[in-house]
């Protein structure tokens, strides 16, 4: 049933820093009653579940998971059974190659800057990356960058809004429309950017 | 390289008198073939040989029993000619009847007596060949009607023993043996029935059997020679069984070495059963019993 | 992107090295193309039922479809018709389905059935010997049935005595490994004859089975000879049946199994199967033609319908009544019942009914004659009751395929006919546990009553109280009949002295009472344990039944709270020994974790800190780390249940308690101080960020905890990890030196990081959590002393001197440094935390501040340099690799300037740059 959608190309759920139990207890109900199986063909997750359990209803949702790993997911203390997750990921959708990290590790962090040389070293059209929990769509270079935010609206040292978001990527081709969804004193808000890639001579020479 | 095969139409080979017995010739040859007729002889006969143990007293007449013949045809399936390459059926059929005067008897492989019906084919060639014989044997079987239910009764114990002397009765351990058979004349084609109750016994029992016997009897002017074989021997309980329980009597009449109860000038086929207790202490303990084998056809033989 | 930029006018200071200054907006289109929607992918997704939809309705997201605009909403337009009920849902109700089903018919499928074999290993490891077993090596005695010497016409009835019949069977003694062995053999041979089309000397094999199974020489092994003789003579079973299948022309044609019986069977198939029998009835041996016939009877199927097959098999029935040793004949009557299923299950059961008053016959005139028919009872090698034992295994399998799945009124039968006849415990225990335990459970006072009556010969009447509690367990009787049922298997029970027998019934029933009694009931069972098995010898033998008890309350009392108020629990508990005591505790903290809800009951908490204690207590140091790793999650998902609410302090204390217990799992006191950080944060939200003075003081008490707490930990990753957690932290809630402080300590955990042998490569790998030091370094401002960038400079120099990290690692790990410093040089900071004056509002990029920024750029650039000497020595591939890394660095992080495009340029041409 799934590729019935196959009009609207492949759909890419962009999620993560639940945080989960440590710092929120829950994804948010409204979010929670969206994020059911069979709606996407793959997940990209920035990181910081919080615990297996959420790792586990990730993988329930769509038959390709790729998760990388944060800098609480060896923190959570004890309870955590994860399975060890890779520092970062490349995931080839449509005709988008897309690198996933969760950020802890740019310097500083959300720097565009820093970012761009992760992804020159990924060699990626789209870069996902999290742990800022602000989320961010951006075009740089003609590439992009996207930040999912926290889905949990968790805490962060260098956020004082705490907002809940999570971003749907429909994947058609060389085209991309990104949905940010947000919730924004618990109403939802969705908001959406089409970005279609360059060619690759294009792309190059802008570097 | 050719072959020659009598193949019936009834799997089982077995007939009634009155049936009519048909088949085909099968012919193989690998080349084109000519002979000089295809015949078949049908012959069935009663044997009578006597036991080594008779010889001593009645060699004057061993020497001159001749079979008897009962059924005897000689049947033309095809007249000189040339068969094609491959496989050739030819059917051919006779009525079982017996020649005149005669009477067919049930087929047997007895140790004395035997009752046995052939079909042989030849097919004769030219000089030069060598002619080509096949037989095959058919099993008669005569049917009888329903005999009448006529159960036995038996009751052993030590007053009833004829070889016993009264004075040395005492001596023998006392028992009572209680039991039936389902009936004196027995369908050959059912299994022999009946149960067997040991009701008291002082003495241990070390096996309880049912020996089935046949008894051959040979008329030679005025002269008799009889032989008796067991031809099966069924334990019916081993060791000391339980007093009061009952235990069923269950003997299938074994094939082609049992015949229905025949009895002729010139020869007897009957059959008898034996009941045999064996004590612990070596004493044995057998009573005897004639039955009547007839044969009513049923749809199950068990 | 990169262009040289002019240099600045004259009145401004140059400088030779200078952040590159980004515009944090240039780059950014976020939001630019950006449109707001009202239709988008993930609209309109679940109506997992109608109630549900209806809910929906009110839901923005599920507003009319008719409107939409399907361009903008992908998911909509599949949302027609992809799902009424979402997978997810759906396979939940089919699974829930799925479950009710097996509920419903589960009775029926277990049917109380373990399959042969699965007896089959019980027995073989159970009934063993040392004596030496005769076995037939060579059977021709079948052959020898005309040569016997009973006179063919003796008079009518006549006594004689007899000379011995010979037997000229070829007997060996062998030990009971090499009889296994023998009869394995045997079994081979069976199937190589076979396939070699020698049918005649098939059976012969299968003869001798039948064969051994005549005699009992050894009596204590004939249950596993029966098991072993009865596997050859399975096997010839079934290679006769598939000879007679493979009569049939195309046997692939036939749908079903049906379809190739009675009265479809073929006359080939039916001519051969006959003649089997007639060979099979021929058979002089009356123990020998049972088995064969029994091993057959599944055939009779080719040629008769199930009305006759069942009139067979009570033929055979009673002929095994003609079997005079009652144990060779109950052995012959549960093979009649496994076959007989095979045969005809339909009707079987009847027929064994008559089968079980047969055996129950035999066994009454056993102890009537006193075991005096059993030499080796009657030679006191044997006791009877051990003789009796021997029948168990047979006597239940046949009573098990009576039970299986039948009626009431043949459970009566089967409970009168004993009555009647053998009133014996031993048949009792099987007749109760056959069937379905509702019948049981139905009359299960006058059952109490009836077992009270029993005999005990071979069974002891526990074992009976205890098949009878599992059917009144499985199948609860009706609520007013637990009570009296209770105090009539009590009155008997509570004065059984063995601790084994009487703690086999206690496993039961105080399941049963946990299902039926809400009260008190289960802690006074308990109390009649705990007097039961008082001393310590008794509790030895009872660990299993121990363990059993305490995990059945578990399953029942899951509310703690009631579990803790029988205060003979945990003395049960105590009774077992250390391994199973530490299992029970496992269990319990895992049910804990899972049933109960967040608790702040100080009788819980404190019970269960025991428990959790112990647990931690008794590992040693050799426990294995999966060991150790288990127990940890075990503790922290108790502490997690721990939940003051809004008392903080309260939880703090627990904290408190917790570390001071758990000192030996590093993973619990890590645990612990992401707790303890937690409740910082906790306080932080519910104060919405702005602390009294006396949130602030237990803030600090919090921080304090963590920093006192984190050096403990063996692991210098952890150590890095928690500090740099709990001074972002800090500083979230305005404790700037407490951080520095963590900070600090990091620094110190880098230093101590040179002595270690075992830990600095390792944390050298973990750049991640460097870098992260360093992101977070841009959040602290600068001292009034040691100036703007103190821990940066010290950064720096542990860096420099770090002799357990390698050149290569430097290199990378001062790209890095060059990122921070370049952050140091915006004149607004990519993130601050508010209520932290970082150091660009303290600083304001004066040209003081960017001298001393130059001044990190010079030293890290040299730096780097210097290392890249080093490594372009031992790894000129490296070498490359790490200059043009270098190079892409400084674009990112310098202004362009004569210096800087010097410095890419040689880098790049791969130039000696030692000089700059």
């Amino acid at each position: 049933p799934i590729y019935s959608m196959a009009n609207f190309g492949e759909l890419v759920l962009v999620i993560g820093d639940h945080h989960i139990p440590s710092r929120s207890n829950v994804i948010p109900e409204k979010f929670r009653r969206m994020l059911v199986p069979n709606k996407m063909q793959h997940v990209i997750c920035t990181g910081n579940l919080g615990s297996r359990e959420q790792y586990d209803e990730l993988r329930q949702l769509a038959p390709n998971v790729h998760v990388v790993s944060g800098d609480c997911d060896e923190m959570v203390g004890g309870t955590n059974d994860m399975p060890q997750m890779p520092p970062t990921r490349v995931v080839q959708i449509g005709e988008f190659r897309i690198g996933v990290i969760h950020g802890h590790q740019v310097l500083p962090w959300g720097d565009h800057m820093a970012l761009a040389g992760i992804r020159r070293k990924l060699n990626v059209d789209i870069l996902v990356s999290g742990h800022t929990h602000q989320n961010e769509v951006v075009e740089h270079d003609g590439c992009f960058h996207i930040n999912p935010g926290s889905v949990t609206g968790a805490f962060s040292p260098t956020q004082t809004k705490l907002v809940p978001s999570f971003i749907l990527l429909a994947v058609q081709g060389s085209t991309v429309v990104c949905y940010v969804y947000e919730l924004i004193n618990d109403n939802l808000e969705v908001s959406k950017t089409e970005f279609t890639k360059k060619d690759i001579s294009s792309s190059l020479s802008s570097y | 390289m050719a072959d020659v095969e009598i193949k019936l139409d009834r799997y089982d080979r077995c007939y009634s008198p009155g049936d009519t017995v048909s088949g085909v010739i099968i012919v193989r040859s690998d080349s084109k073939l000519s002979h000089q007729g295809i015949k078949l002889q049908v012959c069935g006969t009663v044997d009578l040989q006597l036991s080594a143990r008779a010889v001593g007293l009645f060699e004057a007449f061993y020497n001159s029993i001749k079979p008897m013949e009962l059924i005897s045809y000689d049947i033309t399936v095809s007249e000189a000619g040339r068969l094609p390459k491959g496989v050739t059926e030819l059917p051919f059929e006779f009525d079982l009847k017996p020649r005149k005067n005669m009477k067919l008897y049930e087929t047997y492989h007895g140790v004395y007596i035997n009752t046995q019906y052939i079909i042989t084919v030849e097919m004769f060639r030219s000089m030069l060949a060598k002619n080509i014989r096949k037989a095959i044997e058919f099993i008669v079987r005569i049917k009888s009607k329903p005999p009448p239910q006529n159960k036995v009764y038996f009751e052993i114990n030590p007053e009833k023993l004829k070889n016993v002397q009264k004075e040395n009765r005492q001596l023998i351990p006392r028992f009572s043996i209680r039991g039936h058979f389902d009936s004196g004349v027995c369908n050959i084609e059912r299994p022999f029935t009946g149960n067997i109750v040991i009701e008291q016994s002082d003495q241990e029992i070390k096996s309880i059997e049912l020996q089935f016997v046949r008894v051959e009897t040979c008329t030679y002017e005025n002269n008799e020679a009889r032989e008796a074989t067991e031809v099966e021997n069924i334990q019916l309980a081993d060791g000391n069984v339980c007093h009061g329980f009952d235990i069923p009597i269950y003997m299938i009449f074994p094939r082609l070495f049992t015949c229905i109860t025949t009895i002729e000038t010139a020869f007897k086929v009957e059959f008898e059963v034996n009941v045999v207790i064996l004590f612990k202490d070596t004493h044995m303990l057998t009573e005897n019993f004639p039955i009547r084998l007839v044969r009513v056809p049923t749809r199950f033989n068990f | 992107m990169a262009q040289i930029e002019p240099d600045r006018s004259p009145d401004t200071p140059t400088f030779k090295w200078k952040p590159r200054q980004r515009n944090l907006k240039s780059h950014t289109y976020q939001n630019v193309h950006s449109q707001s929607v009202s239709r988008h992918p993930l609209e309109k997704t679940v109506s997992i039922s109608n109630k549900r939809k209806n809910k929906f309705e009110h839901d923005p997201l599920s507003t009319d479809y008719a409107s939409k605009d399907e361009s903008s909403d992908p998911l909509a337009a599949s949302g027609v018709s992809a799902v009424d009920l979402d997978p997810l849902t759906a396979a939940l109700i089919s699974r829930r389905k799925e479950s009710e089903e097996k509920e419903t018919t589960e009775p029926e499928v277990k049917q109380r059935f373990q399959p042969w074999n699965f007896k089959r290993r019980a027995i073989l490891s159970k009934y063993t010997t040392k004596q030496r077993i005769p076995v037939i090596l060579d059977s021709t005695q079948d052959e020898d049935a005309s040569s016997l010497d009973i006179p063919v016409n003796p008079p009518k009835a006549a006594v004689t005595l007899v000379k011995k019949r010979k037997k000229n069977q070829n007997t060996q003694n062998v030990s009971q490994k090499e009889f296994l062995l023998e009869m394995d053999g045997l079994r081979q041979r069976l199937t190589s004859c076979w396939a070699r089309g020698q049918r005649q000397q098939a059976l012969k094999i299968a003869l001798m089975c039948g064969k051994m199974l005549e005699t009992v020489s050894v009596p204590e092994f004939y249950p596993s000879m029966f098991v072993m003789c009865v596997d050859v003579l399975e096997t010839f079973g079934k290679l006769v049946h598939t000879q007679i299948k493979d009569q049939y022309q195309n046997p692939e044609d036939y749908q079903n199994e049906e379809a190739f019986y009675f009265p479809n069977a073929t006359d080939r198939a039916k001519d051969v199967c006959w003649n089997w029998f007639h060979k099979s009835g021929c058979i002089r041996d009356l123990v020998p033609r049972l088995y064969i016939e029994m091993s057959l009877l599944p055939c009779y199927r080719f040629i008769t319908d199930s009305t006759q097959i069942t009139e067979v098999m009570r033929r055979i029935s009673h002929t095994i009544r003609g079997v005079g040793n009652p144990l060779v004949a109950s052995y012959a009557r549960a093979f009649l019942a496994s076959k007989g299923r095979e045969a005809c299950p339909e009707t079987y059961q009847d027929v064994l009914c008559e089968t079980y008053g047969d055996f129950l016959t035999v066994f009454r005139e056993i102890e009537k004659l006193k075991f005096s028919g059993v030499p080796q009872v009657v030679s006191r090698s044997m006791s009877p009751s051990a003789y009796a034992d021997l029948f168990q295994p047979a006597l239940s399998w046949l009573v098990r395929h009576i039970g299986a799945g039948n009626t009431e009124e043949v459970f009566f039968a089967l409970i009168q006919q004993a009555r009647a006849c053998w009133n014996n415990a031993s048949v009792l225990v099987h007749v109760l546990g056959a069937f379905d335990a509702r019948f049981v459970s139905k009359h299960a006072r006058s059952i109490a009553q009836l077992i009270r009556q029993a005999e005990e010969s071979s069974t002891p009447k526990a074992l009976l109280y205890r098949a009878f509690g599992r059917a009144v367990v499985e199948a609860p009787p009706s609520q007013e009949m637990c009570l009296p049922i209770l105090n009539e298997v009590w009155k008997v029970v509570k004065k059984l002295t063995d601790p084994e027998l009487y703690m086999n019934v206690a496993e039961v029933f105080v399941e049963f009472v946990l299902q039926n009694f809400p009260g008190k009931e289960c802690n006074t069972l308990l109390k009649d344990i705990l007097n039961h098995v008082s001393s310590p010898d008794a509790q030895k033998k009872v660990q299993k039944q121990i363990h059993s008890v305490t995990l059945s309350v578990m399953k029942y009392r899951t509310d703690f709270d009631v579990l803790f108020e029988m205060d003979n629990f945990l003395p049960v508990v105590d009774l077992l020994d250390r391994e199973m005591k530490q299992s029970v505790s496992k269990t319990m903290l895992d049910s804990f974790a899972r049933h109960a809800r967040p608790t702040a009951d100080p009788v819980l908490v404190n019970a269960l800190f025991d428990v959790a204690r112990l647990l931690h207590d008794s590992l040693d140091s050799l426990a294995i780390e999966d060991e150790r790793a288990q127990v940890a999650n075990l503790i922290i998902q108790f502490i997690d249940k721990l939940d003051f609410g809004n008392d903080l302090e309260q939880q703090l204390n627990i904290y408190n308690d917790a570390r001071r217990s758990f000192t030996n799992l590093d993973r619990v006191t890590e645990a612990l101080v992401v707790r303890v950080a937690g409740l910082v944060m906790k306080a932080h939200k519910y104060m919405k960020g702005r602390h009294s003075r006396k949130t602030l003081a237990f803030v600090k008490a919090c921080i304090a905890y963590c920093h006192i707490t984190i050096p403990s930990l063996e692991s210098m990753s952890s150590r890095v990890r928690l500090f740099l957690h709990c001074a972002q932290i800090g500083l979230m809630n305005g404790l700037v030196i407490q951080s520095e402080g963590m900070l600090e300590a990091i620094l110190r955990v880098f230093e101590e990081s040179e002595e270690s042998t075992s830990e600095p490569s390792r944390l050298c790998l973990e750049t991640d959590l460097l870098q992260s030091f360093l992101s977070t370094l841009l959040l602290i401002s600068g001292h009034p002393e040691d100036g703007p960038f103190f821990l940066v400079e010290r950064f720096i120099e542990i860096l420099i001197d770090h002799k357990a990290w390698d050149a290569s690692s430097k290199i990378r790990l001062f790209f890095d440094v060059l990122s921070l410093l370049s952050a140091y040089g915006q004149t607004t900071f990519q993130y601050r935390i508010p209520g932290i004056t970082p150091n660009d509002k303290m600083y304001g990029c004066s040209d003081e501040y960017l001298r001393k920024l130059e001044k990190l750029f010079q030293i890290s650039i040299d730096s780097v340099l210097h290392f890249l000497g080093a490594v372009q020595t031992s790894s000129p591939k490296e070498h490359t690799m790490l200059s043009l890394a270098f190079a892409n660095s400084l674009v990112t992080c310098l202004e362009m300037n004569v210096h800087s495009a010097t410095l890419i340029v040689r880098l790049n041409q791969g130039n000696d740059t030692s000089s700059v």
